[in-house]
């Protein structure tokens, strides 16, 4: 090729294209290639114990269609998250590694800065497309630190009847916008910061909150907590559908839904399904634990359960479209959660400092490309576990920052003998040593809780978790031994994760 | 009509902006610190900076509306209503329409509206007016409220170049 004016013309085209439009060219060159390789969906979620699912054994028949999807799937039935609310279960499932290493620990926290580009999206590589979507503010405020890494970005409020997140005109700044905007000047949990726009804002949105057509939802349609999104069950399962469908090849979603998370808003046809004079296991009061009455209690248990029936359906719904679609047939469907929720020893929901086993106890299962069968796995696994899984499965070499394993049936081997953890710390400050958290080692059939700096001395419980699920009896005192094993291995790491924060 | 001789002297607009800013702006300001401390737990000052920033930006845009809408009133009403007295009447008007709008959203909870408050606003509106032409009468209070608005510009040497830098700043992070 002579380099004459037009050819030069045309190169100097083709050069800026690739240095201001990288993933334009990337996926042009995708769709040419029509790679073969599978897309990757991640449908999380959020607040979903698997304590209460009937895939796992509960006694409510919760979830019918996620037993059916079981039946083609890998089914982890000790599975765990990082943490016990969204921000340090969302992190750790997307940074692979543990809180105190991500340190996403508080209330509306952030990844640190330094480990930003450690992440779920980078580690699948720009060879896939990336959607994601976090219907959870909260969640949302994780992805958009990871938004240079992310090809598609949808809104919390997509697919919602009502939407007044401001964030959403700011798409070039919408990590800070969000914190800055909606989780500042406009939040809803109290009075507006914002004078005039605040109220305003907050009077539109009362307007139009009531003239949603909420039939079909005695309690309401679902909605964000503490931010202005409603948004109906069906619609949101239509939209999934809808993105999923049109996904280029080879795809990675990763779709953070806000349900089960409360407020729980079952519908019609599920309200009332589990006033069955069924109550589960009586547990004492926790020291502590908020301390509500027990019939609160049991009442917000129902409702939890009733809206988990009422996803489920919609979940079935979903995935006959995607099996209607072949969609099954070339991916892969991971169905998780962030964190658990606990209706037990005085409390009820996940915003506890306490980490018994429904509280950080999530479904993972996971079907693969075609798969007809079901296979169970009942060895520990974690929530750092996906991302390496996830990247090994995109093709691509497992990032050596991560904390996890190759899940067992992906690649991994199972190992009950592993050590894995969980950390609550929302109350300490996310740089410097954790002197308040709830810390939790689980190795073989033991579990051993570490409650640090709630009171004038550090405890610990023990629990067998084969014995005993119902974390009834605490071995502490009995079993010295394991105790101390455990004590020393979960302290260790500790202070190896606070190394970077002591002075 | 010339619109021009019904717009009020600059002076006296400055002085009311200035109790405007500051009461618009002090709300928000404080809930900031209240809520620093929490935000120092995981964020860098440059995002502190930054967040302010939308904050102020904000704040700034509704200043504007609120001393437009007093601008404006001063040029569609008579001018014995509002243009005579601009600058005590207009500082009533701002202050008290104000603390009802901050009392107002203080009864605002996240499940809770406070709708016969909202009922009740065009009743407060006529007493707000009521307060406002009742300043014709009342020499004293006009002195005390016209001295007053005027001791506030001072705020306005600190917040104005805040508020641009804080639109800069908005402007730069979501142009580049």
């Amino acid at each position: 090729m002579t380099l004459n004016r037009r050819n030069f013309l045309k190169l100097a085209g083709a050069a800026a294209s690739t240095i201001f439009f990288p993933r334009l060219v990337s996926q042009v060159n995708r769709m040419r290639n029509m790679d073969p390789r599978p897309n990757i969906i991640v449908l999380l979620f959020d607040a979903m114990t698997a304590r209460n699912l009937s895939v796992y054994g509960y006694p409510r028949q919760t979830a019918p269609n996620l037993e059916r999807f079981s039946q083609r799937s890998i089914v982890y039935h000790s599975h765990y998250a990082g943490g016990n609310y969204t921000i340090p279960g969302t992190a750790t499932l997307l940074t692979g590694t543990y809180p105190w290493t991500h340190r996403a620990i508080n209330y509306s926290g952030q990844v640190k800065h330094a480990l930003v580009e450690n992440n779920i999206f980078r580690a699948i590589g720009n060879d896939y497309h990336r959607i994601a979507f976090g219907q959870n503010v909260w969640a949302s405020f994780i992805l958009t630190q990871f938004a240079d890494d992310i090809d598609t970005f949808l809104s919390p409020g997509s697919f919602s009847e009502l939407n007044y997140l401001l964030s959403d005109y700011f798409p070039n700044d919408r990590n800070i916008a969000v914190r800055a905007l909606d989780d500042f000047v406009f939040k809803m949990e109290r009075s507006p910061a914002s004078v005039l726009f605040g109220a305003f804002q907050r009077a539109m949105e009362y307007r139009d909150s009531t003239m949603i057509n909420s039939d079909g939802y005695p309690r309401g349609i679902s909605q964000n907590v503490n931010y202005p999104i409603y948004f109906r069950l069906e619609n949101l399962f239509d939209g999934v559908a809808s993105l999923i469908l049109d996904i280029s090849f080879p795809t990675f979603a990763y779709l953070h839904l806000f349900p089960p998370h409360a407020p729980y808003r079952s519908s019609d046809k599920f309200f009332g399904k589990f006033v069955d004079g069924w109550s589960p296991v009586d547990k004492p009061v926790h020291r502590l634990g908020d301390k509500l009455d027990k019939q609160v209690i049991k009442t917000a248990r129902r409702g939890y359960d009733e809206y988990i029936a009422t996803i489920d359906r919609e979940f079935g719904r979903l995935m006959d479209i995607l099996e209607e679609n072949g969609i099954l047939e070339n991916s892969y469907v991971i169905v998780t959660s962030d964190h658990g929720e606990m209706f037990e020893r005085g409390e009820k929901a996940h915003a506890s400092v306490l980490l018994y086993d429904p509280i950080v106890h999530i479904p993972l299962l996971i079907s693969t490309p075609g798969q007809k069968n079901r296979r169970d796995i009942y060895s520990h696994t974690h929530a750092v576990d996906v991302l390496p899984t996830l990247s090994r499965l995109a093709g691509r070499p497992l990032p050596v920052w991560g904390e996890g394993k190759l899940l067992p049936g992906l690649g991994g081997q199972e190992d009950q003998s592993r050590g894995i953890y969980v950390v609550e710390a929302k109350y300490n400050p996310a740089f410097k040593t954790l002197k308040k958290a709830t810390t939790v080692i689980q190795r073989d059939e033991y579990k051993l809780i570490h409650y640090n700096g709630y009171e004038a001395e550090d405890s610990f419980e023990l629990y067998d978790l084969t014995a005993d699920i119902e974390e009834l009896d605490d071995l502490y005192p009995m079993k010295p031994a394991v105790a101390k094993t455990l004590k020393e291995e979960l302290l260790d790491s500790l202070s190896d994760a606070d190394k970077p924060y002591t002075k | 009509m010339n619109i021009l001789k019904k717009v009020p002297k600059l002076n006296d607009i400055a002085a009311v902006y200035a109790v405007t800013v500051v009461m618009i702006y002090y709300p928000t300001i404080n809930r900031f610190f209240w809520k620093i401390p929490s935000w120092i737990l995981f964020s860098t000052l440059g995002d502190l900076f930054s967040i302010y920033s939308y904050m102020v930006l904000v704040n700034f845009l509704e200043s504007l509306l609120v001393l437009g809408s007093v601008l404006i009133l001063c040029v569609i009403l008579p001018r014995k209503w509002f243009y005579d007295n601009f600058l005590s009447k207009g500082t009533l008007s701002v202050i008290l329409t104000l603390l009802f709008l901050i009392y107002l959203g203080s009864k605002m909870q996240s499940d809770v509206f406070p709708w016969t408050l909202i009922r009740m606003s065009p009743y407060i509106l006529l007493l707000i007016v009521f307060l406002v032409f009742l300043l014709d009468r009342v020499n004293f209070l006009r002195n005390f409220i016209e001295k007053l608005a005027d001791r506030f510009t001072v705020f306005l040497y600190i917040l104005i170049p805040i508020s641009v830098l804080s639109a800069l700043v908005v402007l730069i992070r979501n142009v580049f």
